[in-house]
């Protein structure tokens, strides 16, 4: 189970327990239920008629993986996605992210298939890409063969399983085998001094201590 | 692909800096916000683009209608390579490259940064510090001391001058009323700071020999006061390029509501009735609107007159394989190059720690007001910096010119469309989100623009 309280103390800098956090993005059709997996895994809830959700920019969970505290913040498409328009920005230093279909539906199947081209092409080379066949509780009108979707992610290198936002099926454990994949070296231990990572701009930063302010 | 709605409050054509900013400010305050752009890209003159795309880049689109008006568009547009053998591997990393049309710089104490801050945008961008400042002096570049530190450390002061300097910036407040000269550089010199001095101060405030007192001051000020905060110069630079703000902005947007679709190519025409724009016509549908904003390279001629550009901001792109100054570690370098005695040449050096182009390349940006053309404009510049045996090669280059639109004026615009122009040539974006803000408080008088957006763990969903 994901836990929420883990930020594990670094006294002077060291690694017992360290964090790692990452950028994670999903992608897929609208009403596959992107953003219904994220509340499950987040907020542990469900709603059956989940609009959009309005005013997040993203939504962070932290998962516990032996001495490693895994952060993911999470990226909704926040419907740019509908009209074909996501911003080159989203898929920025996005070391994860999970394609998601509706195995109700088998336009949504091939659509995902689209996204993980798209994936290859604009993200990091090094992203791990999980398949998410979605809205499992919905078995018996399934128009997606597990076998499929197993196959082709196979062959793409794609974690994969079926999941349901609405019985939690799987929810919690396609997150944790993401988690388990990524790399967990310095790089991605906290967030600062590490070269890669660029600048994140907070009230009252004052940087790096800088000898003296100039002339003031 | 879905049918649009058919009725918003606010209905945005162009995803430019300017657009994109009033688009975030009303989806934030809960207006429903429908952003369209014909391009298949974020940005306009404001977006940036992977190398093959700006090989690519068309800046008069064969078939002028309703919404590309050329009168406004990119012009002088033209490349060339002058190292052909290094053309395949830079093609090969093409998408390492984020090339700006309009690279800026944000002042880390500025408007701008506080605005990126309390709206919580800063939470899904990343920058880089600006990590040096350099001019050109005597026929070479000269680091600009940005720190008290630094002052005390440069050997090219003299500590009597240490002394003179320190005194002037501390007292800047109380020059302008005591002065009587009302040039800022003959005001340096009459405080017998030496040359290297003055040429110091002028790059802070990147000030030419004609630029008033009050406005060196001013910039001097601003330079000062945005030191010590992040990193050691004033300055940061937006990661993966200056076009990711505006994305940032449309995704904020998009957060709070709005509705994208970009490569609209199916647009007719803004029908308008009683000087008020009624509705969009596209090939399928019709889109009503209360207020419309528009870019002026994506708005009719019908609307625009009188259209008379003056003003041409002069361009430069190069793909170099060296820094102009190297040393142990990446800069990040911003040089103030003055041209003449009324012209300043902004320079941008970008490395691969930027996400803007490949490692062991260098990506130069150069900024200028336009006096004849960029090729010319920018000669004597790129003579001194790119021809000697030890200095870098230039590998690529572009030009273009920038039509300089923010101070136009046109007569007898609907009174519910709201034109966006395109960029300035300051440095930072200021000027530009004032420009947004009085749009929005014209569509939207007494409403908040841009307050805080709640952070991640804020955020209730339910019932």
């Amino acid at each position: 189970m994901a836990n929420r309280s883990g930020a594990a103390q670094r006294p002077n800098g060291q690694t017992q327990g360290k964090i790692c956090q990452f950028k994670l993005v999903l992608l897929g059709e609208s009403a596959v239920g992107k953003s219904s997996l994220v509340l499950r895994f987040v907020k542990g809830q469900f709603h059956e008629y989940q609009e959009s959700t309005i005013g997040a920019a993203f939504l962070t969970q932290t998962i516990c993986l032996d001495d490693t505290t895994v952060k993911f913040e999470i990226w909704d498409t926040a419907g740019q996605e509908r009209y074909h328009s996501l911003a080159p920005m989203y898929y920025r230093g996005a070391q994860a992210a999970i394609v998601v279909y509706d195995i109700t539906n088998q336009d949504t199947f091939g659509r995902a298939k689209t996204w993980v081209k798209e994936l290859q092409r604009q993200a990091s080379p090094n992203i791990v890409i999980a398949l998410a066949g979605n809205k499992q509780d919905l078995a018996n009108k399934r128009m997606v063969e597990y076998e499929e979707a197993q196959t082709y992610a196979d062959e793409n290198g794609l974690l994969f399983m079926e999941t349901s936002a609405k019985t939690a099926m799987n929810v919690n454990d396609i997150f944790l085998a993401i988690a388990k994949k990524l790399p967990k070296n310095e790089q991605n231990a906290g967030q600062t001094g590490n070269n890669a990572q660029g600048r994140r701009l907070t009230e009252g930063d004052t940087g790096p201590k800088t000898a003296g302010n100039c002339c003031k | 692909m879905d049918e649009l709605p058919s009725e918003v409050d606010l209905l945005i054509i162009g995803t430019g800096f300017i657009e994109s900013i009033i688009s975030a400010a009303a989806s934030r305050i809960g207006k429903s916000v429908l952003h369209l752009d014909p391009n298949d890209y974020y940005g306009n003159q404001w977006g940036s683009f992977n190398l093959q795309a700006l090989l690519d880049y068309n800046p008069d689109p064969s078939e002028p209608c309703d919404f590309r008006n050329k009168s406004f568009s990119l012009k002088n547009f033209h490349y060339e390579w002058l190292m052909e053998d290094q053309k395949e591997d830079l093609l090969k990393n093409s998408r390492k490259f984020n090339i700006d049309l309009t690279p800026k710089l944000h002042y880390c104490r500025g408007d701008f940064v506080q605005l990126l801050i309390t709206s919580n945008i800063a939470r899904y961008s990343e920058f880089r510090s600006v990590t040096r400042i350099l001019t050109w002096l005597n026929g070479q570049l000269e680091l600009v001391p940005c720190s008290r530190s630094d002052v005390f450390a440069s050997q090219k002061v003299s500590v009597v001058e240490k002394r003179v300097l320190m005194k002037l910036l501390t007292s800047l407040d109380d020059i302008l009323d005591s002065e009587n000269t009302h040039n800022f550089k003959k005001f340096l010199e009459s405080r017998k700071l030496s040359d290297n001095l003055v040429t110091y101060v002028m790059a802070m405030a990147g000030a030419t020999e004609h630029t008033s007192l009050g406005e060196g001051v001013k910039s001097v000020k601003r330079f000062l006061d945005s030191l010590g905060r992040f990193g050691k110069t004033p300055y940061l630079f937006s990661m993966y390029g200056s076009g990711e703000i505006a994305q940032a902005f449309c995704r904020l947007s998009a957060v709070f509501g709005g509705i994208y679709a970009l490569n609209q190519q199916n647009l007719i025409s803004l029908d308008s009735e009683d000087n008020r724009i009624t509705s969009l016509t596209t090939t399928k549908q019709q889109i009503r609107a209360q207020n419309y904003v528009t870019s002026l390279e994506q708005c009719s001629e019908k609307f625009l007159r009188p259209v008379k550009i003056n003003n041409y901001i002069s361009r430069a792109i190069l793909i170099t394989n060296k820094s102009i100054l190297p040393s142990e570690q990446e800069q990040l370098s911003f040089l103030i190059y003055p041209e003449g005695t009324e012209r300043i040449i902004n320079v941008f050096e970008l490395g691969s720690l930027t996400g803007t182009c490949p490692k062991n390349y260098y990506l130069v940006h150069l900024t200028s007001k336009q006096v004849t053309t960029p090729q010319e404009d920018f000669k004597g510049a790129l003579g001194n910096l790119f021809s000697g045996s030890d200095q870098p090669q230039i590998i690529f280059s572009c030009y273009f010119s920038i039509p300089e639109t923010s101070d136009l004026d046109f007569e007898n615009v609907p009174e519910n469309l709201f034109l966006c122009p395109g960029p300035d040539n300051d440095l930072d974006y200021n000027s530009s989100i004032q420009k947004a803000r009085e749009i929005f408080e014209k569509m939207y008088p007494d409403l908040e623009f841009l307050p805080r957006a709640p952070d991640p763990e804020e955020i209730i969903i339910g019932d």
